[in-house]
């Protein structure tokens, strides 16, 4: 027996599993990083973890989350996340944390390194992002998109919107040409009068009732010719109809496109050519920072649950439990930290409650409430609820933020329009809110004690302008109103200043709309001239089968009138 | 890489317990064709250190099963989903799942349960194939090979050298 035993080998794996133990708080730590990094699509990096199974405890130090849209920042980092564990849970491969202790939350901070993930760093912002980007790229000194481009990249879903109407009227014709066969013909015709000269040489009896039948068959080929008539004109007028929305078509487009790009408000929505491209930036990161959050509360999605299973990971099956959990779950944390607001920094405290990835095991939705002040005296409320137990996401959240102190805020840093906010005390409140009828959020922003600054150095006559306009302008507000879904948002802002800005811009900016239209306008009707020019010869078609229609009828009431 | 090959020559020439080559052998399938860092391959490994198995034909066994696992995954994949699946078995599967130990042990994974399958469906017939291919290698074909012009032409190499001189 003992040739098969090998003591020394018993403590070769001792010391396997010493040194595994030895490394746990490292495996921990690039478990976690990497796990992270997967997750948010950029560097997630911690200083030091330490876990105690004995104590049940878990303390992660020097937390950064790289934001995936800007790798030079963090999306938060924290100085110390302390949690109580269950420890029979880990062996199930479950998180579970009845309570954790966020310290030292700070949101959007710089990273000494890049954060990208070398050949995998991603945009959520994503191509709707690049595009509204473009499309805010100043034409002159205000966002007038370039009607070229925009154009081009609409003339094959235009091109395809007037094919559609094409071939709705060559269904048409093609019904026409299946009825026109069906329609009383000549032989048919030729039949009723061999008919009708037949019965001339019978008895009277006889000849009356055979006229009653064939006036009665002439009737329904009457009947039948008058609802073909009925029909050719629905169809004509179908037909009038799709021709003109296609000869409109240009001139729908151009509205429709310049309204898409905000150019459509008149003096409303002016601010958004001031400071739109800032004001974009900030909802664009929100929206960002809210899709990462939300991703990791739908891992549990069937969407996710269909994808294959990495090579070499399998599937975990879930079978029937008494009290499942899911497989993270953080029931409370609490959170201090420090968020930086317009170059103010305000402390906050707060509670996150029901912290998981899969809602719809653990049955409860996460809510989130915090509040803070500035030394300054600025307050700051969130409250946040994100409920992904449904099919759909219920998300809402609001933030109300009060007398924040601000100074020396850079509105706009176009070179050729300068335009600062000197001084000013702003209350800022928002609500957010996503479901099955998509998304809607509103930003209302009140300044009072307004002072402006274009800078010395713009000299252009619109810098000008608007030096002088805003002058008197001590207080404003700002609304911002975002919809439709977070990949793609519409974004549309409208301030107090609008009519202020209007009135000093005004002019030149409507002039500039109107010369931008008219060439969108003209750009469309180019190249869609050959596709609309056949549909207008599409009515002509129809004449001929009215002719023969008329003809038809003609014949079939000579013939009963000579019954008659 | 010369030596390890004569220390397996050495291994097959000796009279060494054939069955402790094949049970290496039958470790190194579990151990080669299972994901690795699954916990029943910390049982593995205690094993293969304390039972008296050859070291040498785990390791290139074990490397030889990796390679095949690559291979093996999607019928392992399957075939774990088959089984976790079954009708017949869900009141078994049910009743592991309440246990923290079975959850650790991940037997609840399509891949894990899948190859666990395959390489004890593979281990006896692994196993006596090696015991009856070692016996008769040595019983048959290593006299009749010590005869043969390669043979004479192999001992005046540097290999062989290495492999006298661990003998």
């Amino acid at each position: 027996m003992t040739q098969w035993i090998r003591w020394w080998g018993l403590g070769a794996f001792a010391a396997i599993a010493a040194l595994w133990l030895l490394c746990l708080d490292w495996i921990v730590e690039n478990s976690i990083e990497f796990a992270g990094t997967q997750a948010v699509g950029a560097k997630v990096e911690l200083d030091s973890a330490e876990l105690s199974f004995a104590k049940g405890q878990l303390t992660l130090s020097g937390l950064q989350v790289t934001n995936p849209d800007q790798p030079m920042q963090n999306l938060f980092e924290s100085s110390r996340i302390h949690m109580n564990l269950d420890t029979f849970a880990l062996l199930r491969r479950q998180f579970i944390s009845d309570e954790a202790t966020i310290d030292g939350l700070k949101l959007y901070t710089e990273r000494k390194r890049s954060g990208a993930i070398d050949g995998r760093f991603f945009n959520f912002a994503g191509e709707g992002g690049k595009g509204r980007e473009a499309a805010l790229d100043l034409a002159s000194k205000l966002n007038i998109p370039d009607v070229s481009e925009i154009a081009d990249a609409e003339e094959a879903r235009l091109k395809a919107e007037i094919e559609a109407m094409q071939n709705e009227i060559a269904d048409i014709q093609q019904g026409w040409e299946a009825r026109i066969e069906q329609m009383p013909s000549k032989d048919k015709l030729a039949e009723y009068q061999r008919r009708w000269d037949k019965l001339e040489d019978q008895n009277a009896l006889v000849k009356l009732k055979g006229a009653k039948e064939l006036r009665d068959d002439i009737d329904d080929d009457l009947d039948s010719i008058k609802t073909l008539n009925q029909q050719l004109k629905t169809d004509r007028e179908r037909i009038a109809k799709l021709t003109e929305q296609a000869k409109s078509l240009p001139a729908r487009e151009a509205d429709r496109l310049l309204a898409s790009v905000g150019l459509d408000q008149g003096f409303d929505g002016m601010i958004r050519h001031i400071i739109g491209d800032d004001a974009f930036t900030m909802i664009n990161q929100g929206l960002s920072l809210y899709q990462t959050a939300a991703g990791q509360l739908s891992q549990n999605d069937p969407v996710a649950e269909e994808q294959k299973p990495q090579r070499g990971s399998g599937e975990f099956i879930r079978f029937a439990e008494a009290e499942p959990l899911p497989r993270f779950l953080i029931k409370q944390a609490r959170i201090n930290g420090m968020a930086p607001i317009a170059g103010q920094n305000i402390s906050f405290e707060g509670m996150i409650k029901d912290i998981t990835t899969e809602q719809k095991i653990w049955g409860k939705p996460l809510t989130l409430k915090a509040g803070g002040n500035s030394d300054s005296g600025a307050s700051l409320k969130l409250d946040g609820l994100f409920d992904h137990r449904g099919a759909e996401p219920a998300d809402a959240f609001s933030f109300d933020l009060r007398q924040l102190a601000l100074k020396a805020l850079t509105l706009s840093d176009s070179p050729e329009l300068p335009l600062a906010l000197q001084e000013g005390i702003a209350t800022i409140t928002s609500s957010f809110q996503l479901n099955q009828d998509g998304m809607s959020a509103n930003v209302d922003s009140l300044v009072k004690q307004a002072q402006f600054l274009v800078a010395e150095n713009a000299q252009s006559k619109t810098a000008q302008l608007l030096r002088s306009a805003l002058a008197s302008a001590e207080q404003f507000d700002l609304k911002a109103f975002v919809s439709g879904n977070p990949d793609e948002p519409s974004i549309k802002l409208k301030s107090s200043l609008d009519q202020l800005i209007g009135k000093a811009l005004g002019a030149e900016v409507q002039a500039k709309i109107a010369e931008q239209k008219a060439l969108l306008q003209e750009k469309l009707s180019a190249s869609l001239a050959q596709q609309t020019g056949k549909l207008g010869d599409s009515s002509n078609d129809l004449d001929t089968y009215q002719n023969q229609l008329d003809a038809r009828n003609g014949e079939l009431k000579a013939l009963l009138a000579q019954l008659r | 890489m010369l030596s390890a090959i004569a220390k397996l020559l050495k291994v097959l020439n000796s009279d060494d317990n054939p069955a402790q080559v094949a049970l290496a052998v039958v470790f190194a399938l579990i151990m080669g064709v299972t994901p690795l860092m699954s916990p029943h391959n910390i049982l593995i490994l205690l094993l293969v250190l304390f039972i008296r198995v050859n070291l040498s034909f785990f390791l290139l066994s074990f490397a030889l099963f990796s390679g095949l696992a690559y291979l093996l995954d999607p019928l392992s994949n399957q075939l774990g989903a088959a089984v976790l699946q079954s009708q017949g078995l869900q009141s078994l599967w049910t009743a592991l799942y309440q246990s923290s130990f079975w959850r650790f042990m991940a037997y609840n994974n399509t891949l894990v349960m899948g190859s666990i399958c395959l390489s004890l469906i593979l281990a006896a017939p692994i196993y006596w194939t090696v015991i009856w291919a070692i016996t008769r290698y040595r019983d048959k074909v290593r006299a009749r090979m010590a005869q043969t012009r390669l043979m004479l032409f192999v001992k005046s190499t540097r290999l062989f050298q290495l492999y006298d001189a661990l003998s």
